[in-house]
């Protein structure tokens, strides 16, 4: 087949307003009749490309050639006109109308204001035929399951004229089978001359489907590949590239403790009925760190929601000293020692318009030390915020500077004394040193693993391989929302190794130890 | 606390800046309407302390404003954006007619009574969108402004059918018990002992926000709820007691206002105090002495307007640009504050 440069991208740079530069050197040419894996981690840069591609953002420098003419686009009606378009993860579709209304929306046929939908049925319906759709034009788009709903967002990209189809994460929401189909689907699109970028982190399926792949890392386009020619291993390597290296093992301090929390085959079902954990059954004990691993999306926050209280089981148990918190609050869950790390310290971890002395207490504010009946204990609240800035070096003005006066690494220490203060039984922390300079992360590190030689059970979600390796005493590695391998002395893996069981490319049979 | 109280400073400071700005462009509408612009401004400015009964009229104006501004801020406090005091305060005041005109002959009984009817039907009252907003996190704003409607209506058709007074010729109740009056504690004013319930009812909601646990939780609520329910507070309850207590003290608010100057319930539409309450509110940053600060400072350029326009050329009309002015900068300051916190958000999650 004769391949031709559709689209160019040539030194495309984008820094956003508050400085931080999302992408930069970036050269890929897309061809026509191919389909071209963009993978990267998160953070890597995917998705402001995306956007750059499909006209939501502008680049700060470089151009982008479509069919050999260069262009800028200043929105997605724009891209959409030029015949590029784009099926996002979240799908963009109206639930109470028809899949042909849903195609039609934007573009309604009518004269003199009277919508004439049914004078487009016939393409429509031509275009299922042409493209081996198998849907009815008047099913509600609410009563569609998931692999069709994506199917109707594919078809209007279609009826658009496209001839570039972005695909964000796609298979995401996909059961097996249905991803199956949709690579069928694509594979034809790819026959009829379309361009098909894809973008993803799963690499069997990459590997699978695609016709070259273009690795990203830290905003930069590392290599691009013919996928034929390539292993996952090397991939997953490019993606993950060198990083900081910690060591504590000095720190690590010999523990031996009984199970503090254990989870016994639990299950969770999320609102489209999709089993987003499957069976989870893992311990944590007094004076251990278990680390979380993964992909992002394989389950992780699902799991955190679960265990903190935001989302109810569908099934099994979680018990915290041998009682089931499962079905309880998350005050009820706190008061028997349970505490939490937040990954999005903003959001949920402090309040920004709060002074310190107002969010350091928050999650004991109730508790006989600092609180009588009624009144706030206020000498003592001043007391306790004052030893926790010395203890944690928290760098402020003073108890009562603002919350959004204070540094990313400062706001994550903040968060960290409040939650480490009750020296509560088990601690959840879910990325806690993201966004934070190496500085602050090695504090954060330190603390964690003097609360473990205290005797905390400590359960860390953490999408930085080397901080898990540093810091864990056991490595969990969840795969599409089940536990795929266990291994201790996570030291002593390679990256490379625990790599292969997060892209779901390597499962363990049994628990093996990683050390000898 | 150097912190502290240098923002402290600088918010003074800025409604300080939005006051002058406002009495600038007064003037320079004072010049264009009026024929003697200095004379005018002069008795806007200083009009209200030229005479006790002047001053007894800010105060008198400042009460319902005032208990309407604590009621609201509370609840912006928590972060409730609820506008229910206006229909809270029509309903309540009939709630408190109804027991005011009884003949009871139990003394100023009557008078406890009456008060505590109307606060307990205030709190009722904002309890309904107070539980949609816990239960369901339907629009409170929304909510209360559609129950200020219901709650007029409802109230109006009571004071028709069972609270008119059949010898009057307008739409009024009975007339009140003498008991059942506030007693005026200034003379030469009619300024009632509605003045030293506000009093207490201001130094306890200080109390209750600042040195309560309960104004802990109210306050994290208000900065951010996400991030109260991460910490264990349970925003069902807080979000439906706030209301409940806000609704409580509109009400009570209500009853002060009417058995403290009139003999008689003579409201035929919604008095407007609940909105002004809003607007003391936003001026006192949400803060129960500064929302009586505010409801003063209101009072006192209403009464100063009101003095213009009986003595001078400027028509009362004209007198109203003063307080619009005023509520524009306010507004304007509040969406900035917005924008600000979005940029500090997005800076707080990474350093990189």
């Amino acid at each position: 087949m004769e391949s031709k440069k559709v689209l160019e991208l040539y030194d495309i740079e984008k820094i956003y307003g508050n400085g931080v530069v999302a992408n930069k050197e970036i050269n890929i040419a897309f061809e026509k009749n191919e389909i071209h894996a963009i993978v990267g981690e998160n953070g890597a840069g995917k998705t402001t490309l995306m956007k750059m591609i499909f006209g939501l953002e502008e680049p700060t420098k470089g151009k982008i050639l479509l069919n050999g003419e260069e262009i800028s686009f200043k929105s997605p009606l724009d891209a959409a006109q030029m015949g590029i378009g784009m099926v996002h993860q979240h799908f963009m579709l109206v639930p109470s109308f028809t899949i042909l209304e849903n195609i039609l929306l934007g573009r309604e046929p009518a004269s003199a204001g009277i919508l004439k939908l049914q004078k487009e049925r016939e393409n429509v319906e031509a275009l299922c035929r042409e493209y081996q759709f198998d849907l009815n034009l008047d099913d509600r788009v609410e009563n569609l399951n998931v692999g069709n709903k994506q199917k109707v967002e594919i078809l209007k990209v279609l009826y658009q004229k496209a001839d570039i189809i972005i695909l964000d994460e796609p298979t995401a929401v996909l059961t097996p089978q249905e991803t199956e189909k949709l690579f069928q689907q694509l594979i034809l699109l790819k026959g009829m001359g379309k361009t098909i970028i894809f973008i993803s982190h799963k690499l069997n399926e990459v590997k699978q489907i695609s016709d070259r792949i273009t690795v990203l890392r830290k905003g930069r386009v590392i290599s691009t590949h013919i996928t034929a020619e390539v292993e996952a291993e090397q991939i997953s390597e490019l993606m993950i590239g060198r990083r900081v290296t910690y060591s504590y093992e000095e720190l690590r301090e010999k523990t031996s403790g009984e199970v503090v929390l254990s989870v016994e085959h639990m299950t969770y079902r999320n609102k489209d009925g999709k089993e987003a954990l499957k069976d989870i059954d893992f311990q944590v004990k007094a004076g251990e760190i278990v680390g979380i691993v993964g992909v992002e999306g394989n389950g992780q926050t699902e799991l955190v929601d679960a265990l903190f209280g935001y989302k109810k089981i569908t099934s099994g148990a979680i018990l915290l000293n041998g009682t089931d918190i499962s079905k309880m609050n998350i005050k009820s869950r706190r008061n028997l020692g349970l505490s939490y790390i937040p990954e999005d310290r903003m959001v949920q971890g402090s309040a920004a318009d709060g002074n310190i002395r107002e969010n350091i207490i928050s999650s004991f504010y109730c508790e006989p030390s600092v609180s009588g009946r009624v009144f706030m204990k206020n000498q003592a609240v001043s007391e306790v915020t004052d030893e926790l800035i010395g203890r944690f070096d928290i760098l402020c003005n003073g108890a009562d500077s603002k919350i959004s006066s204070l540094s990313g690494g400062n706001i994550q220490k903040v968060v960290f004394a409040r939650e480490s203060y009750m020296s509560g039984r088990l601690m959840i922390a879910e990325q806690p040193t993201r966004g934070v300079d190496v500085g602050s992360a090695s504090l954060i590190h330190k603390a964690l693993i003097k609360l473990r030689n205290e005797g905390t059970a400590i359960l860390m979600f953490s999408a930085d391989l080397s901080e898990a390796q540093a810091v864990c005493d056991k490595i969990l590695v969840l795969y599409s929302g089940e536990i795929k391998a266990e291994l201790y002395e996570p030291g002593r893996i390679t990256e490379k190794e625990i790599g292969l069981y997060m892209l779901g490319l390597k499962q363990q049979d049994k628990k093996v130890s990683g050390g000898n | 606390m150097s912190d502290k109280r240098l923002e402290l400073k600088f918010e003074m400071m800025k409604t300080a800046v939005v006051v002058l700005i406002t009495l600038v462009v007064s003037f320079l509408v004072f010049l264009i309407f009026s024929k003697e612009p200095v004379y005018s401004f002069q008795l806007l400015l200083a009009g209200p302390l030229l005479s006790i009964r002047n001053l007894g009229n800010v105060i008198e104006a400042a009460l319902p404003i005032a208990f309407a501004g604590i009621s609201t801020s509370l609840l912006f406090k928590s972060g409730l954006f609820n506008l229910g005091a206006e229909g809270i305060f029509y309903f309540s005041g009939i709630v408190a007619t109804a027991v005011a005109v009884q003949p009871l002959h139990i003394g100023k009984i009557q008078l406890l009574l009456a008060l505590l009817a109307a606060a307990l039907a205030g709190g009722a009252a904002a309890s309904i969108s107070g539980f949609f907003k816990a239960k369901y996190d339907a629009n409170e704003l929304v909510i209360s402004l559609m129950m200020n409607t219901i709650l007029y209506g409802f109230g109006f058709y009571i004071l028709k059918t069972k609270l008119k007074d059949l010898d009057s010729v307008g739409v009024v109740s009975m007339p009140f018990a003498e008991n059942a009056k506030l007693s005026t504690i200034i003379p030469g004013t009619r300024i009632s002992s509605g003045l030293i319930i506000l009093i207490v009812l201001t130094a306890l909601m200080w109390v209750l926000l600042y040195k309560t646990k309960y104004g802990y939780a109210m306050r994290i609520t208000g900065y951010n709820k996400k991030f109260a329910v991460y910490s264990g507070m349970n925003f069902f309850v807080i979000t439906l007691m706030v209301h409940i207590l806000s609704g409580c003290i509109a009400g009570l608010g209500s009853a002060v206002e009417i058995l403290g100057i009139s003999d008689r319930f003579t409201w035929s539409a919604l008095p407007g105090y609940g909105f002004d309450g809003a607007l003391v509110a936003m001026i006192g940053r949400n803060h129960p002495i500064g929302s009586v600060f505010a409801a003063l400072g209101l009072a006192y350029l209403r009464t100063g307007c009101m003095i213009t326009a009986r003595n001078t050329d400027v028509p009362s009309e004209v007198a109203c640009i003063v307080e619009i002015t005023l509520v524009l900068l306010i507004t304007s300051d509040i969406v900035l504050r917005r924008y600000k916190q979005k940029k500090i958000m997005e800076r707080g999650r990474g350093d990189e």
